[in-house]
C-alpha cells in the first residue's frame, strides 16, 4: 500500500468516526434527562407520598390523644387519575432517558472497538503464519476499523431515528403538563395542607415529651423540603423544554450519518483501488 | 421541487439545532440578539411540531405507550451492538486457536 492511500484511507475512516456524539453532548443529555424525569416526577411521587404519610401521621395523632387508630391503614384518598397519567408517563420516560444512555454508553462502544483491534491483530498473525503479503496486516486493520466504525454510525443512526420519532411526543406532554398544572399543583397543595396540619396535631401532643425539639426539627426540615418540592413542580414545563432542546441538539446536531454515506463511498472506493494495486 | 413534511422537518430541525448551539454562548450577544435568537427558537419549534400531527392529540397513555415503544427498539439497538462486539471476540478467540495451530504444524 502506498503512503498516500494509507493517509488516504485514514483520513476517509476518521471522517466515519465523527458522525458520532461527544461524550460531553451524552453527558449533557444524560444529566438534562435526569433532572427533567425528577422534576416532572415531582408532582405525582410527592404527592403519592404524602398520601401514604398523611394517612401514618393522621394516626399517629389519634394514638397520642388517646383515641381509636389503626396501623398499616391504606389512604382513604387515592391518587386523582390524572396524576395517576403522570405517574406512569415519568415512570415510562425516565425508561426511555436509561434506553437512550444504554444505546449509546461510551464504554461500551470502546469495548466493541478493542474487540475489533484484537481481532485485527489476530487476523495479521495468521496471515503471517500464512505468508499472506506483507500489506495484509494494515489492509485488514484499517477494514476491520471501518467496519466497526460503521456499525456504530448504523447504532447511532438508528438511536437519533427513536429520538427522533419521540420528539413530536414529548412537545405534547409539555403541552398537557402546561394545561394541567394548576389541578396538579392543586392537588398536591390540598396534601400539604394535610399533612400540616396531621402534623400539628402530632407536635402538639407531643410538645411536653422528652423528645419534644427533635419532633419539632424533623417537622421543620420536612416542611422545608416540601416547599422546595413544590417550587421544582412547577418547573415542569421547562424541564420539558430543556429536554426537548436536549432532543435537538442530539438528533439534528453535528455528524448525521447520511452526512457521512459519500465519505463511506469514497472509502470502499479506496479500499478497491488497493485490490487493484 | 417538491419538499416533502420529513426532509421539512429535518431542515428545521438542523436549524433549531443551530440556533441552540448560538444560545449555548450568547456572551458577545445584545439583549436584542438574544431575543431574536430565543423567539427564532420558539417559531421553528413551533413550524417543526405543526408538520407532525400524530403526536398532537395524544393522551398521557399515549405518550406513555410511545415512549415504552422506543424504549423497547433502543434496548433492541444495545441487544445488537453486544451480539456484534461478541461476534468480534468469538472470531478473535477462534482465529487466535487456529494460529496456534498452525504454528505447531508448520
Amino acid at each position: 500500500m502506498t503512503l498516500t492511500k494509507f493517509i488516504s484511507l485514514t483520513s476517509a475512516l476518521a471522517l466515519i468516526s465523527a458522525c458520532g456524539i461527544s461524550e460531553k453532548q451524552l453527558s449533557d443529555f444524560g444529566k438534562t434527562a435526569d433532572q427533567t424525569v425528577q422534576v416532572v416526577g415531582t408532582a405525582s411521587t410527592v404527592t403519592s407520598d404524602l398520601l401514604k404519610q398523611n394517612e401514618v401521621t393522621r394516626n399517629a395523632c389519634a394514638y397520642l390523644n388517646g383515641g381509636s387508630y389503626t396501623l398499616a391503614s391504606t389512604p382513604k384518598t387515592k391518587l386523582s387519575p390524572l396524576l395517576s397519567d403522570q405517574k406512569a408517563v415519568v415512570a415510562a420516560l425516565g425508561a426511555y432517558a436509561n434506553a437512550i444512555a444504554g444505546a449509546l454508553d461510551a464504554e461500551e462502544q470502546a469495548k466493541v472497538d478493542e474487540a475489533g483491534g484484537t481481532l485485527a491483530t489476530s487476523i495479521g498473525a495468521l496471515g503471517e503464519q500464512v505468508d499472506a503479503g506483507a500489506e495484509t496486516g494494515p489492509t485488514v486493520s484499517l477494514l476491520l476499523n471501518a467496519i466497526v466504525q460503521i456499525e456504530e454510525n448504523r447504532r447511532i443512526s438508528a438511536v437519533k431515528a427513536e429520538m427522533e420519532k419521540v420528539l413530536p411526543f414529548l412537545n405534547r406532554l409539555k403541552e398537557l403538563l402546561e394545561a394541567d398544572q394548576a389541578r396538579v399543583l392543586a392537588e398536591m397543595d390540598q396534601q400539604i395542607v394535610e399533612w400540616e396540619r396531621h402534623n400539628r396535631c402530632v407536635l402538639a401532643t407531643s410538645r411536653h415529651r422528652a423528645n419534644a425539639e427533635a419532633t419539632f426539627r424533623a417537622a421543620d426540615q420536612a416542611k422545608r423540603a416540601l416547599i422546595a418540592n413544590r417550587k421544582q413542580a412547577e418547573r415542569a414545563v421547562q424541564a420539558m423544554d430543556a429536554l426537548i432542546d436536549a432532543h435537538f441538539e442530539i438528533v439534528y446536531g453535528d455528524g448525521e450519518f447520511e452526512d457521512g454515506l459519500e465519505t463511506l463511498i469514497a472509502f470502499l472506493a479506496d479500499l478497491q483501488a488497493i485490490k487493484d494495486a | 421541487m417538491t419538499v416533502t413534511n420529513k426532509q421539512a422537518r429535518k431542515r428545521i430541525g438542523r436549524a433549531i439545532s443551530d440556533l441552540l448551539k448560538v444560545r449555548d454562548d450568547y456572551s458577545g450577544l445584545s439583549a436584542a440578539e438574544k431575543q431574536t435568537n430565543e423567539d427564532a427558537i420558539v417559531a421553528l419549534k413551533s413550524e417543526y411540531f405543526a408538520l407532525d400531527g400524530a403526536a398532537s392529540s395524544a393522551s398521557y397513555a399515549e405518550i406513555t405507550m410511545a415512549l415504552t415503544g422506543a424504549q423497547t427498539q433502543l434496548e433492541e439497538i444495545k441487544d445488537k451492538r453486544d451480539k456484534f462486539k461478541n461476534g468480534l471476540v468469538t472470531a478473535s478467540k477462534i482465529l487466535g486457536s487456529l494460529t496456534s495451530v498452525l504454528k505447531l504444524i508448520t
